[in-house]
C-alpha cells in the first residue's frame, strides 16, 4: 500500500483527499462514493475520479472496505449474522421427521442462538432449489454463511459462487467444496466398539456396509474396523461385507453362511436386513448399530452426537464469517466429533 | 439482532467511547468500570467488530499506551535449541500471527525450555500479562511437560495428543494424507504400494497411517496386499536404507509411501512419495501440508472460544484434522513410464 521512492524508502500512502484534488477539487466523501461505484455520483464524475485515483496511485485499503461494508450493512443488520442451513428435505418440517436431522437442526439452532445468529433452512437437490436458484436466493437475502447437512452420494455437489460464502459441510465427502467438513469420529468409534465387543466375549466380529453409503463414512468405518482386525488372529477375522445393487439379500445370505459372525456392526438400514436373514438361516448373530439413535430400549450401539455436529458446524462457520473469510485454502480441514458408546444388550432376533 | 457498542454502553451506564476503551484494555478506565462494562458485554453477547478493531489498530500511537488483547503461542523448544530449524514451527507461527492480527489480537511466542520458562514461571507470566488464551504448538514428547491451572485459560493445541489435556486440537490428518498418497499411486498405475513409517508415530496416532494402508488395499486379495514396514524414528536414513531392503524384495514393492521427505534415499529405485512435506521439495511427489493454515485455524478456534467465554478443559474437545494437497513429482512417475525407463537401462 505504501508507494516507494527511488531509494526504496516508504512514503505516506495516497489519501482520498489527494485523489479528490487531482480529479479537480472534489470532496473526499465524493471520492469515497465514486470509488465504491455508488449511483449517487454521476457516471461521468465517477469515471473522472477513478481515473485520477489510478493516476496518483491510490490503492484500496481492504480494512477500510471491510469497515464500510459493515457500516452500510447496519441497516440490514438482521442478515449480518444470518446462516443458511441447507438440506435435502423439502422443508424444515420434512427435515424434522428424521430424528437425526432433528438433532442436527436443534444443535445448530441452540449454538446459533448462543452466538447471536439466525439460521434458516433451505432445500437443495431433488426436493428443492437448483444450484443457480440457491446462489441467487442466498445473494438476495444477503446471507454469507452456509452449512450443508449430510447429502447422500447420489446428489450432485452444488455449484455456488463459493467466493461469496463462508461455508461448512457436515459429512458430504463427495462434495469437494466447501473445504471445511464436520464429521463423526467413526474411525475411532468403530475401533472402540470392536474392542468392547471382543471384551464381551464375541469372537467373530463383522462389519456390514451398504454400497450406497456415503464415501466418507464408508472410509472411516472400514479403516477403523480393518485396523482393529489386525490384532485378531487370522481365523477369527471376518472380511468386510459391502452389499448393494441386485441380489443384495442373496449376497448377505452367502456372506453370513460363509463367515458366520457372532456379531455384526452395521448401519441401521442394512442391519435390519442382516438380522432377518441371519434368523432365516438359523445363525445366532447379534447386531450393533453404527449411528444408533439414542434410545431407552437398551440396545447396544455407537452413538453419533448429531446435536454436537450441528453446533460445531455453526461455531466453525461463524469463525469463518468473523473475518469474512471465503477461503480457497490450500488444503482442507475436517473436524471430528467424538462418538459415544451406548451400552446394553445387542439386538438379537 | 446482534448488540452494538451503544447497547453495551447503555447497559453499563457509560458513554460508548468508554466501552471501546474498556474492551481494549485502556489503563485509564477504572477497575470497577471495566468490570461493569465486561459484564454488560457478556450479558448482551456483544462481539467486537473485527473491521473496527483492525482499523483502530492503525491509529498513530499516542502518549497513552493501549494494550491490545494478547494470546500466547507456547512451544517447548527454544530458539537456541533449534526452534528456527523446524519449518513447521515457523509456518504455524506465521499463520497464527497473521490471523491474530486480523482478529485484533497481538501474539506472544513463549518457550518452555532451558533458558526460558518452566511450567511455573509460564503460569505466573501469563497471569501477570493478563493473557488467557493459549495456542500450544506441537509440544514435543521428550522435552519439558507443561502444567497450568487450566480453568484460568482457554487453550487450543496443535498435535500434542497424549501430552496435554483434551483441549480442542489440530493436527495433520495422517489418515487422510496417507490415504490420498495411496490412492494417487494407484491412479498412477502402481499395484504393490508399501507403507514405511515410524513405530513411534503409529503408536502416537493410534495407527492412522496403517489404517489408511489397509483401507487403500482392501479391494485387493490378501495375497496381493503389501504389509507395512515399521522402523524406529531415531534411525538415520542410511540405516533405514539398510534395514528396508529385505522388505522391499520380499513384498515386491513397486512404490514406497513414507512420512520422511528423504524417502528417496531408502526407496532403492522404486517410485516413492511422502505423506507430509512442509514446502515443495524438487522432484519429490507427495502431500504438501501448509502449516500456516494450521496456525491460522488454531487462532480462529481459540478466538472463538475466548469470545464465547469457554475456559478450562472441555468435557469433549473436538479434533480438527488438516488434509494437504497432492504434488506430483518425478519420484512417482506413471508406472508405465517407470517400467520403460528401467527396461531401457
Amino acid at each position: 500500500m505504501k508507494a516507494q521512492t527511488k531509494k526504496g524508502e516508504p512514503v505516506r500512502p495516497v489519501t482520498m483527499r489527494e485523489v479528490g484534488q487531482a480529479a479537480g477539487g472534489y470532496h473526499h466523501s465524493t471520492v469515497s462514493l465514486a470509488l465504491r461505484n455508488d449511483p449517487a455520483i454521476r457516471a461521468s464524475v465517477r469515471e473522472r475520479i477513478q481515473r485520477a485515483a489510478r493516476k496518483v496511485g491510490y490503492r484500496r485499503d481492504p480494512l477500510l472496505d471491510a469497515f464500510n461494508r459493515r457500516r452500510h450493512a447496519v441497516g440490514k443488520r438482521e442478515s449480518l449474522h444470518s446462516i443458511a442451513v441447507i438440506g435435502d428435505a423439502a422443508s424444515l418440517r420434512e427435515l424434522e421427521r428424521s430424528a437425526r436431522c432433528r438433532a442436527l437442526w436443534s444443535g445448530a439452532a441452540a449454538e446459533a442462538q448462543r452466538l447471536g445468529c439466525q439460521i434458516e433452512y433451505l432445500a437443495f437437490g431433488a426436493e428443492g432449489l437448483t444450484s443457480q436458484r440457491l446462489d441467487a436466493v442466498l445473494h438476495a437475502r444477503g446471507i454469507n454463511g452456509v452449512i450443508f447437512l449430510p447429502f447422500g452420494p447420489k446428489v450432485a455437489p452444488p455449484a455456488l459462487t463459493w467466493s461469496r460464502y463462508s461455508a461448512v459441510k457436515i459429512e458430504c465427502g463427495h462434495f469437494s467444496r466447501p473445504e471445511f467438513t464436520i464429521a463423526p469420529a467413526l474411525l475411532q468409534g468403530v475401533g472402540e466398539a470392536f474392542d468392547t465387543l471382543r471384551q464381551r466375549g464375541f469372537r467373530r466380529v463383522g462389519l456390514v456396509l451398504g454400497a450406497g453409503a456415503s464415501p466418507l463414512r464408508t472410509d472411516l468405518v472400514s479403516a477403523g474396523f480393518l485396523l482393529k482386525q489386525q490384532s485378531v488372529s487370522v481365523n477369527e477375522r471376518v472380511p468386510l461385507g459391502v452389499f448393494g445393487g441386485r441380489g443384495t439379500n442373496r449376497q448377505i445370505r452367502d456372506w453370513l453362511s460363509r463367515h458366520r459372525p457372532d456379531v455384526v456392526l452395521a448401519e441401521p438400514e442394512v442391519g435390519n436386513a442382516v438380522g432377518e436373514i441371519a434368523a432365516d438361516i438359523g445363525l445366532s448373530c447379534a447386531r450393533v448399530s453404527i449411528d444408533a439413535v439414542e434410545s431407552s430400549d437398551g440396545a447396544m450401539g455407537i452413538i453419533v452426537d448429531h446435536e454436537r455436529l450441528g453446533a460445531v458446524a455453526i461455531a466453525q462457520v461463524v469463525a469463518l464469517m468473523r473475518t469474512r473469510e471465503h477461503p480457497t485454502t490450500r488444503g482442507t480441514f475436517t473436524t471430528f466429533v467424538a462418538t459415544a458408546w451406548q451400552d446394553g444388550s445387542p439386538e438379537k432376533e | 439482532m446482534s448488540s452494538t457498542i451503544k447497547d453495551v454502553a447503555a447497559a453499563a451506564g457509560v458513554h460508548f467511547a468508554t466501552v471501546s476503551r474498556a474492551l481494549r484494555g485502556d489503563p485509564r478506565i477504572s477497575v470497577a468500570t471495566l468490570a461493569r462494562v465486561r459484564a454488560a458485554a457478556t450479558n448482551l453477547g456483544y462481539q467486537r467488530a473485527t473491521e473496527c478493531l483492525a482499523l483502530s489498530a492503525r491509529r498513530a500511537p499516542r502518549s497513552v499506551q493501549l494494550r491490545a488483547e494478547r494470546i500466547a503461542l507456547v512451544c517447548n523448544r527454544s530458539p537456541e535449541n533449534g526452534y528456527s530449524r523446524f519449518v513447521h514451527y515457523r509456518s504455524i507461527e506465521r499463520g497464527a500471527r497473521l490471523h491474530a492480527a486480523e482478529l485484533g489480537y497481538a501474539c506472544e511466542l513463549l518457550h518452555v525450555d532451558r533458558g526460558h520458562h518452566d511450567a511455573r514461571s509460564l503460569g505466573r507470566y501469563l497471569a501477570g500479562a493478563g493473557i488467557r488464551g493459549i495456542v500450544f504448538m506441537n509440544i514435543e514428547v521428550e522435552r519439558r511437560q507443561i502444567d497450568l491451572p487450566w480453568s484460568e485459560f482457554s487453550a487450543v493445541k496443535i498435535d500434542s495428543e497424549k501430552l496435554l489435556p483434551p483441549f480442542t486440537s489440530l493436527a495433520v490428518d495422517q489418515f487422510g494424507t496417507t490415504l490420498l498418497a495411496f490412492r494417487r499411486m494407484r491412479t498412477l498405475g502402481y499395484r504393490r504400494v508399501g507403507l514405511a513409517v515410524s513405530d513411534e508415530g503409529e503408536l502416537t496416532s493410534g495407527g492412522l497411517s496403517t489404517a489408511a494402508s489397509l483401507l487403500a488395499q482392501s479391494e485387493l486379495p490378501e495375497a496381493e496386499q503389501v504389509r507395512p514396514f515399521y522402523f524406529s524414528e531415531g534411525l538415520t536414513n542410511q540405516t533405514v536404507g539398510r534395514l528396508i531392503r529385505p522388505w522391499l524384495e520380499r513384498e515386491r514393492v513397486e512404490a514406497v509411501i513414507s512420512h520422511r521427505t528423504q524417502v528417496r534415499t531408502y526407496a532403492h529405485g522404486r517410485a516413492c512419495a511422502t505423506t507430509c512435506m512442509h514446502t515443495p521439495v524438487p522432484g519429490l511427489a507427495g502431500v504438501m501440508v501448509d502449516f500456516r493454515q494450521v496456525g491460522r485455524q488454531a487462532v480462529a478456534l481459540l478466538v472463538g472460544q475466548l469470545q464465547s467465554g469457554q475456559f478450562g478443559v472441555p468435557a469433549k474437545g473436538t479434533r480438527s484434522y488438516f488434509q494437504g494437497v497432492w504434488y506430483a513429482g518425478a519420484s512417482a512417475p506413471l508406472y508405465t513410464a517407470l517400467k520403460e525407463r528401467r527396461a531401457g537401462v
